[in-house]
C-alpha cells in the first residue's frame, strides 16, 4: 500500500504540524466562547481542555501503535472487515471533508468581511484553492516543511497579540472561581473543540519517523496551543473585561486593531493576510486526509486524483451554502461535535475493541 | 538483386579501405587513403626519410594542431638525429605517445589534434597530442567580482579548471570522475568531489541523469544543467553555476559536487539549497557581523523586489486605509493626473525597466551610458511630467530594479524579476490576499523542490538548526560547522 518510507516526518514537523491543524479557527472566537459561560476565571478551563486533549491523543497513539503502518482506513478494515471498515471508513472521509471545507467557508467569510468586502466570494474560493491543492500534492512531507515554515513566520503575531495586555486593566480578571468550579466545568466541552486537529492523529501517525516520540510530540503540539490560547484569552480578557468580550464575533481579531504604527493604519488588514497562512496549515491537512484516505480505501498509491475530486466537491457545496455567520454557526456546530465523538470516544472503542479483537485472535491461532 | 548490391559493396570496398580496417604496413596505400577520405579536411601529409633511413608520414590538420610544436619535437629530432641504433619513439621528444592501428581511430585522433606517425612496415601508427587550444588569461570573472579574496576565474578547458580546483583543494580525498555527453560531439565532463564529505547517492543520481541526457551537441554547462536538473518547470535554479575556483573549492568543501564541461568556464555545482544563492565567496572572509549585515541586506532586497511592486498595487486599488492620511494625500496628488490603473502603471515601468536592462547588458560601454541617459531622464522625469506614471511608481520601480541587483547569482536575480509579474497581476485582482496567496505559492514551491535529491529549502524547509548558523546570519566561522549535505526530511 502507501509508501512511507520516503515520506516520514520528524519530530519537529510532527508537532508543528499537529498544531497547525489545532489552531485555526477555533481560536478567533475562543475569547467570547470561553467568557460566555464561564466568566472571568473561565481560563483555568483551558488546562483541563489541554488534560483532556492530550489524553485523547494518547488513546489515539495507543490505538495505532499496534499496528504501525496502517492509517485509520486499514485499521478499519482490520477490525471490522471489508464492508463494515468501508463504510466507517466513508463516514472518516465525510467527516474530514467536512473539515476542510468548514475552514475553507470560514476563510472565505473572514477575507470576505474584514479584507475583501467587494470581492465575489467563489473568486476567493478559486484563488485560496490553488495552493491547498498545489500543496496538498506534494504529499505530508511537504506540508509538514510548510507548517514549520508557517509557524516560525508567524510567530511574531503571538507578540501582537501579547500587547494588548500592558495597555488594559489587571483587574478583569478578578475574581477568581467566584461561582464555584460548576462554571468552568460548563465551559470544558466548549473548550475541547478548540483543541480538536488533534483526530488527524489517525492519519499522520504513520508517517512519524520515530514513533517511540509520538507522545512527546503531541505534548509539544498540545503544549504551543494551550500556550497560544492562554495568551489570546487573557490579552482580550484584559483588553475588554469579560462583558466586553461577549459583543464580538471573533475577538482574536479585534484584538488587532488597536494596534497602529506611525506609517500604517489600520494594521489588522495586514494581520489577517497573514492570518492566511495559518488557516492554511489547518485546512490543508484536513483536505490532504480526506484524499488520502479516499486513496487508500480505494487502494490507490497516488491521491492526486483524490485531491482533484473533492475540488468540485467543495465548489457545488459552496455554491450551495448561503456564507452567513448563523450557517457558519451551525456547521460550526455539527462539526465539533462529531469531532468530539471522532477524537474522544472513538480511540476509547477502538482501544477496547482492539484489545477484545486481540484476544480473540490469539485464541484462535 | 541482392548478390548484385553485395557485388558493388565489395568493389567499393576493395578501391577504398573503409574506416573499420587496420592501417596497411605499406605507405602509399597508407597514403592513398589519407588522400581520398572526405572526413580530414585541411589535412596536411608529409613524407620524409626518417634517421634509420625508412620512409614515414607526418599527418596533421593544419588548423587545429600546433606546427612549430610538432617541427620542434616531431620532425626535427626524427630528422636530425644521427645514433642510428635508437628506435623512433625515444626519439621523439613529447611526454606520452600512443600506438593506433584503426583508421577510425586515427580520423577521430586527427580531428582532435594528434600527430600521426606513419612508418613503413609498421603494424601501428604513433599517435602524438598536438592541440592547438586557444586559451585566456583566467581573469576574475566580470560578474562574481569579490573585494576581498582570490582573482581567479575559470577558463575554457577543462584540464586547467581541474588544475585550478587542486590548488585550492590539495586532500587527497579529491576525486574526478570523466564522462562524455552529447549524442553526436561528444564533450568531456569532469565531476569533482571530495570522497569523505560527499553524499555517495547524490552522485549515483547525478551519474544516472548524466548518461541519460538524449541531446546531441552540449556547447555550455548551461545546456547540461537544463538537462539534468529535478524539475524543468522551476523558475529557480536548481544547480549554482560559477565561474570563480574559490567558490567551487568551498562548495566541494560542503560535499557538493562540480561538473566541469570542457569549453566552458562555468562550473555547475549541485546539490544545492536556497539558502546558497544568497551567499558570496567573501561573506567568509570578511568579518562576521559585517558579512551578517550584508547577508540580511540580501534577503530583505528579495522581499523587496519580489513584493514591493505588488504591495504598491494592493494598496493603492484595495486597502488605501492601511495607509497615514497625509502619505495617502501625497500618493494621491501624485497620481491626481495619472489616467491608468496601477496595474497597468506598474507594467508598463517594470517594462521598461526589463527593456532598459537588457539592453544595456549587450551594448558597448560608450552607447550603454546613453542608455542611461533615455531612461533616467527620458523616462524617468518626462513620462512623470506628462501624466503617464506617478512619482511614486516611479521610486517603487528604481526600488525594486536596485533590489533585484543585490542578489549575488545572476540566475536567481532572474527567477526574483521574473516573479513579480505574476505577483503584480494576483495583487491587482486580490490586493493583500493575492499577495499572500503568491506567498504561499513560492513558499510551497521552495519547499517541494529538490535539488540532485536533496531538499532546496534546506535550513528552512525542512528546519535544520545547526545550519541555520549560516544562513540569514554568519555566525563567527568558529561557530559554524560545516555539516554534509544529505538527503533528510
Amino acid at each position: 500500500m502507501p509508501n512511507f518510507k520516503n515520506n516520514t516526518i520528524t519530530l519537529t514537523q510532527f508537532s508543528l504540524l499537529l498544531y497547525g491543524t489545532q489552531s485555526g479557527i477555533g481560536i478567533l472566537s475562543l475569547p467570547r466562547d470561553l467568557a460566555e459561560i464561564g466568566d472571568t476565571s473561565s481560563w483555568i478551563a483551558l488546562f483541563i481542555g489541554y488534560g483532556l486533549s492530550v489524553l485523547a491523543s494518547i488513546l489515539i497513539v495507543q490505538v495505532m501503535k499496534n499496528y504501525p503502518g496502517d492509517t485509520i482506513i486499514q485499521l478499519f478494515k482490520r477490525f471490522f472487515g471489508k464492508w463494515l471498515g468501508s463504510f466507517l471508513s466513508v463516514c472518516w472521509i465525510v467527516y474530514t471533508t467536512f473539515g476542510m471545507f468548514l475552514i475553507t467557508v470560514t476563510t472565505i467569510f473572514i477575507i470576505n468581511t474584514w479584507v475583501l468586502p467587494k470581492t465575489a466570494p467563489y473568486l476567493i474560493l478559486l484563488i485560496i484553492t490553488i495552493p491547498s491543492f498545489y500543496l496538498a500534492r506534494n504529499g505530508l512531507r511537504i506540508i509538514s516543511r510548510f507548517s514549520v515554515l508557517v509557524f516560525l513566520f508567524t510567530s511574531w503575531m503571538a507578540i501582537l497579540f501579547m500587547y494588548p495586555m500592558f495597555t488594559g486593566n489587571l483587574l478583569h480578571l478578578l475574581p477568581i472561581i467566584k461561582d464555584g468550579i460548576m462554571p468552568i466545568l460548563k465551559s470544558v466541552p466548549n473548550i475541547t473543540f478548540s483543541f480538536l486537529g488533534i483526530e488527524l492523529l489517525f492519519i499522520i501517525y504513520p508517517f512519524l519517523e520515530d514513533k517511540s516520540k509520538a507522545v512527546k510530540g503531541i505534548l509539544i503540539a498540545n503544549g504551543i496551543t494551550l500556550l497560544s490560547y492562554l495568551v489570546v484569552t487573557f490579552s482580550s480578557f484584559i483588553y475588554y473585561g469579560p462583558y466586553e468580550v461577549v459583543e464580538y464575533v471573533w475577538p482574536t481579531l479585534n484584538l488587532v486593531k488597536p494596534i497602529e504604527f506611525p506609517f500604517l493604519e489600520r494594521f489588522e488588514i495586514i494581520f489577517l493576510s497573514f492570518y492566511l497562512l495559518i488557516l492554511a496549515t489547518t485546512g490543508i491537512p484536513y483536505y490532504f486526509a480526506s484524499s488520502f484516505s479516499i486513496a487508500q480505501l480505494l487502494g490507490r498509491k497516488d491521491h492526486q486524483l483524490a485531491l482533484l475530486f473533492l475540488l468540485p466537491v467543495v465548489y457545488i457545496s459552496f455554491f450551495f451554502f448561503t456564507n452567513s455567520l448563523t450557517n457558519l454557526d451551525k456547521l460550526g456546530n455539527i462539526f465539533n461535535k462529531v469531532g468530539l465523538g471522532i477524537a474522544f470516544i472513538l480511540p476509547v472503542l477502538l482501544l477496547f475493541y482492539g484489545w477484545v479483537f486481540r484476544l480473540f485472535r490469539r485464541e484462535k491461532t | 538483386m541482392r548478390r548484385r548490391r553485395r557485388k558493388i559493396k565489395d568493389l567499393i570496398q576493395e578501391q577504398t579501405p573503409s574506416q573499420d580496417e587496420v592501417i596497411s604496413t605499406s605507405l602509399t596505400i597508407n597514403k592513398e587513403y589519407l588522400d581520398q577520405t572526405p572526413n580530414l579536411p585541411g589535412l596536411t601529409v608529409r613524407e620524409i626519410t626518417i634517421f634509420d633511413g625508412r620512409n614515414a608520414l607526418v599527418t596533421y590538420i593544419d588548423n587545429i594542431s600546433d606546427t612549430p610544436f610538432i617541427s620542434q619535437n616531431v620532425l626535427s629530432p626524427l630528422l636530425s638525429t644521427r645514433e642510428k641504433d635508437r628506435t623512433v619513439a625515444n626519439v621523439i621528444t613529447v611526454p606520452k605517445i600512443r600506438l593506433v592501428n584503426k583508421w577510425k581511430d586515427i580520423e577521430t585522433h586527427l580531428l582532435q589534434g594528434s600527430c600521426l606517425l606513419f612508418l613503413e612496415g609498421d603494424k601501428d601508427a604513433l599517435l602524438v597530442n598536438a592541440l592547438k587550444t586557444q586559451k585566456r588569461k583566467p581573469m576574475e570573472p566580470a560578474n562574481e567580482r569579490t573585494i576581498r579574496g582570490s582573482h581567479i576565474g575559470f577558463i575554457e578547458s577543462l584540464e586547467d579548471n581541474i588544475s585550478m580546483l587542486r590548488h585550492f583543494l590539495t586532500s587527497d580525498q579529491l576525486r574526478i570522475q570523466y564522462t562524455f555527453v552529447g549524442k553526436e560531439n561528444k564533450t568531456k565532463i569532469g565531476i569533482v568531489y571530495l570522497e569523505n564529505l560527499a553524499n555517495p547517492e547524490a552522485l549515483e543520481e547525478l551519474m544516472t541523469r548524466i548518461e541519460g541526457v538524449k541531446y546531441k551537441t552540449i556547447l555550455d554547462s548551461g545546456e547540461l544543467e537544463q538537462m539534468i536538473e529535478d524539475n524543468p518547470y522551476s523558475i529557480f535554479p536548481q544547480f549554482l553555476a560559477s565561474e570563480r575556483p574559490d567558490s567551487v573549492a568551498a562548495d566541494l568543501l560542503q560535499g557538493r559536487y562540480a561538473i566541469i564541461v570542457d569549453r566552458s568556464p562555468s562550473v555547475i555545482v549541485g546539490p544545492i539549497n536556497f539558502n546558497s544563492f544568497f551567499q558570496s565567496i567573501d561573506d567568509y572572509s570578511s568579518r562576521w557581523i559585517s558579512s551578517s549585515f550584508i547577508r540580511i541586506l540580501r534577503f530583505i532586497s528579495f522581499v523587496i523586489a519580489i513584493f514591493l511592486p505588488s504591495f504598491y498595487i494592493a494598496i493603492i486599488s484595495f486597502h488605501y486605509e492601511i495607509l497615514p492620511l497625509e502619505l495617502l494625500l501625497s500618493i494621491g496628488q501624485s497620481r491626481r493626473e495619472v489616467p491608468f490603473p496601477p496595474i497597468i502603471e506598474a507594467f508598463l515601468m517594470e517594462f521598461i525597466l526589463e527593456m532598459l536592462r537588457e539592453a544595456g547588458l549587450r551594448l558597448p560601454k560608450s552607447i550603454g551610458q546613453t542608455v542611461g541617459i533615455v531612461g533616467g531622464i527620458i523616462i524617468g522625469q518626462s513620462a512623470v511630467e506628462a501624466g503617464i506614471v506617478s512619482n511614486i511608481m516611479v521610486i517603487v520601480v528604481a526600488m525594486t530594479a536596485i533590489s533585484s541587483f543585490v542578489m549575488p547569482n545572476p540566475e536567481m536575480a532572474f527567477g526574483i524579476r521574473f516573479i513579480r509579474f505574476p505577483m503584480m497581476l494576483v495583487a491587482s485582482f486580490f490586493g493583500m490576499v493575492g499577495i499572500i496567496i503568491g506567498f504561499m505559492v513560492i513558499v510551497m514551491h521552495l519547499v517541494s523542490l529538490e535539488s540532485l535529491g536533496t531538499p532546496y529549502g534546506i535550513p528552512f524547509g525542512p528546519l535544520k538548526w545547526k545550519d541555520l548558523k549560516d544562513s540569514v546570519i554568519r555566525f563567527p566561522l568558529w561557530a559554524i560547522e560545516k555539516v554534509k549535505t544529505s538527503r533528510s526530511n
